[in-house]
């Protein structure tokens, strides 16, 4: 394509303007990128946190218990939910479980705790926070003698604040969903530090059955949690499920977690705006470039048009030298910049911007872990590229409309 | 010389083809109106080996650039092959030149950044010939014209001579049915001058095309086949040379 041809040609013609343009353009592009994973990074740390750690990625509720989470919003046979969930494809596992306040105490101190019973053979392939464990042990899978002491595990700020220690017995005190007083005697079999404080501060895991036994709450639980292979995935599993227990839904960790999603959007479209601004005075210094080269080629694209050019490939030409270079500065700086980040992902690396961890949206963070994403890698440079690319048009135009015999003469 | 005669009458059988007719081309400068055209009319016949001659600011580039479409007349008419330049859209007028007209400049006006092969194929290029079919018929003309041998050079790496030969090539590659040439000598030396107008002459011979020159340079006009001399925009005198 001869206008291809000469696009390309032209944009190697003058090497040192170009070079300086594709710096530029590399430059800018370098800094959106880089920008953005690191607003991106946390931003996908944050998901993994409240996904990962606890929430899983979809979760089935009864339909009052996300704005109103009482006892009384339970879902009736939980395990059939479960069954089917996890016999759906993406579906890594899922697990129910049921969670009521009360008080615990150990000795003479007592504090406030979220009583929760989970099903200790699936929670791990659920949620991360089994793994947590810092110390003793998880959860006991299998069944418990009648004489054994019901097994409990504490979150390490609350197990702190009752200075209990492994062994120790652990009463628990609240109310049953039959309006009994519900209480019973655990005793510490684990502690688990998950690194998110408000967690580590209240939380009590028993075995859904003593949870169901001790609420009165037998064959019911407030949640059942899915963990799919990925984020990506989410959507597939929700499409097209219904579960079968009365009043349940389903809700997706976006609808789970409304002010991190929502905390994490504004963050974003603050990011964005950052861009625009960017791309536009990127793009601006690279239409400049091409506006200079065609006001220097004026006698050039002149002879092509009297030599019978057509104003459209006079267009192309010019379009095609821009997108030349746009592609090449805009590559450039894209490919620097994702290289980079890469590197710095790895857990050993980051980036360390302050002494004290970063609070964002009630999770907080040690290190910044840029990430790669397809709007912040690869579209905001095409967005750049393409701004690039259609700045050429209006100096093409007017590229393709010389009068040849002014523009050859020179005048 | 009868064969001179023959064609400075009519070329190879006496065709018109270009006309004009009472064209005026004024413009307005910061000095006042200038009358680069002023009511000139001048009909040339197909194989004419023709030379415009005048002083500076005579009207000869305006016949050239009216001719060839590149300006449009305030009055008059012009006519190429029988087609009324007048009533063409921009884009006809483009096509006529890309498809019957090859254009000679006088700074020879190469595209630098494409070799002596690729600026002879330019025109087939935009004609949409096979890439094949113009490789072939530029090397065929860049042989003829002595640069076989520099197909894959620059024109920055050539001389001013060679540089108008490749022009010469990029005009009648095409295969136009004129080529306009403005002041194709007026930059090279006289022996430069003297072998570029002898292979025009042999390709207007051989080649049946029709040459249109403005010019300065007393070679070319006493090797055309007729003269005409402008003065203030108006045809002052015409002579069949041969």
């Amino acid at each position: 394509m001869l206008s291809l041809k000469l696009g390309l040609r032209n944009a190697g013609r003058r090497k040192g303007r170009s070079a300086l343009t594709v710096a530029m353009l590399a430059f800018g592009t370098f800094l959106l990128v880089f920008s953005t994973a690191l607003n991106e990074g946390p931003y996908a740390d944050m998901t993994e946190m409240a996904t990962g750690t606890w929430g899983g990625h979809l979760q089935v509720l009864n339909e009052g218990y996300l704005d109103s989470p009482s006892m009384y919003e339970f879902i009736e046979e939980p395990l059939g939910v479960v069954d089917a969930l996890q016999a759906r494809p993406h579906v890594v596992a899922a697990t129910a479980r049921l969670e009521a306040a009360g008080l615990l105490s150990v000795g003479e101190r007592t504090a406030g705790a979220q009583l929760t019973g989970v099903m200790p053979e699936n929670e791990p392939k659920v949620s991360t926070l089994p793994r947590t464990i810092s110390q003793g042990e998880f959860l006991p899978t299998g069944e418990v003698g009648d004489e054994d002491p019901l097994p409990i595990v504490l979150g390490d700020g609350l197990a702190s604040r009752l200075d209990a220690k492994l062994g120790d017995e652990v009463v628990f005190l609240g109310q049953a969903a039959d309006g009994s007083m519900a209480a019973e005697l655990f005793t510490l079999v684990g502690v688990l530090d998950s690194g998110v404080d408000a967690l580590d501060a209240s939380m009590a895991l028993v075995r859904l059955e003593d949870a169901q036994a001790l609420f009165e709450m037998k064959d019911r639980a407030h949640r059942v949690v899915v963990r799919t292979e990925g984020l990506g995935h989410v959507g597939a599993v929700a499409r097209g499920f219904t579960p079968q227990a009365e009043g349940a839904k389903l809700y997706t960790w976006r609808e789970i977690n409304p002010s991190m999603v929502s905390s994490i959007e504004s963050d974003r479209a603050g990011g964005f705006v950052f861009a625009l601004v960017l791309m536009f005075m990127v793009a601006l210094g690279a239409v400049n470039t091409t506006v200079m080269s065609v006001f220097e080629r004026s006698q050039e694209l002149g002879v092509m048009k009297a030599l019978g050019t057509s104003p459209g490939t006079i267009v192309a030409t010019v379009v095609w030298e821009a997108f030349v270079i746009g592609l090449l500065g805009v590559g450039l700086g894209a490919l620097l910049a994702a290289c980079l980040n890469e590197y710095m992902a790895q857990p050993h690396v980051g980036l360390e911007m302050f002494d004290e961890p970063i609070d964002f949206a009630g999770y907080q963070m040690f290190k910044i872990y840029p990430k790669n994403t397809v709007r912040g890698t690869i579209a905001y440079p095409a967005m750049i590229l393409a701004a690039t690319t259609l700045g050429a048009i209006w100096p093409a135009i007017r590229a393709s409309l010389l009068d040849p015999v002014k523009a050859i003469r020179g005048v | 010389m009868s064969d001179s005669k023959e064609k400075a009458e009519g070329g190879a059988g006496g065709e018109v083809v270009i006309e004009v007719d009472d064209v005026k081309r004024h413009y307005v400068t910061g000095g006042g109106t200038v009358k680069a055209l002023d009511g000139a009319s001048l009909t040339i016949e197909r194989g004419e080996f023709l030379a415009i001659a005048g002083p500076s600011g005579s009207g000869k580039s305006t016949m050239l650039n009216v001719i060839g479409g590149l300006d449009v007349p305030d009055s008059g008419e012009v006519m190429v092959e029988g087609k009324h330049l007048g009533e063409m859209r921009q884009s006809q007028l483009a096509a006529l030149r890309r498809d019957r007209i090859g254009f000679i400049f006088q700074a020879y006006n190469l595209n630098p950044v494409l070799t002596v092969l690729e600026n002879t194929e330019y025109v087939m290029m935009l004609q949409g010939k096979p890439p094949a079919e113009r490789k072939k018929l530029a090397v065929d003309v860049l042989e003829e014209v002595g640069l076989g041998d520099m197909l894959d050079r620059r024109p920055s790496q050539l001389s001013g001579g060679q540089q108008q030969r490749v022009a010469v090539a990029r005009a009648i590659a095409g295969a136009p049915a004129i080529v306009l040439a403005d002041e194709p000598t007026a930059n090279l030396d006289s022996t430069t001058g003297q072998e570029l107008l002898d292979m025009m002459e042999r390709l207007n011979r051989e080649r049946g095309v029709t040459f249109v020159f403005s010019t300065h340079d007393p070679e070319v006009m006493k090797r055309a086949s007729r003269l005409i001399r402008l003065r203030d925009g108006k045809i002052e005198s015409e002579e069949r040379r041969r």
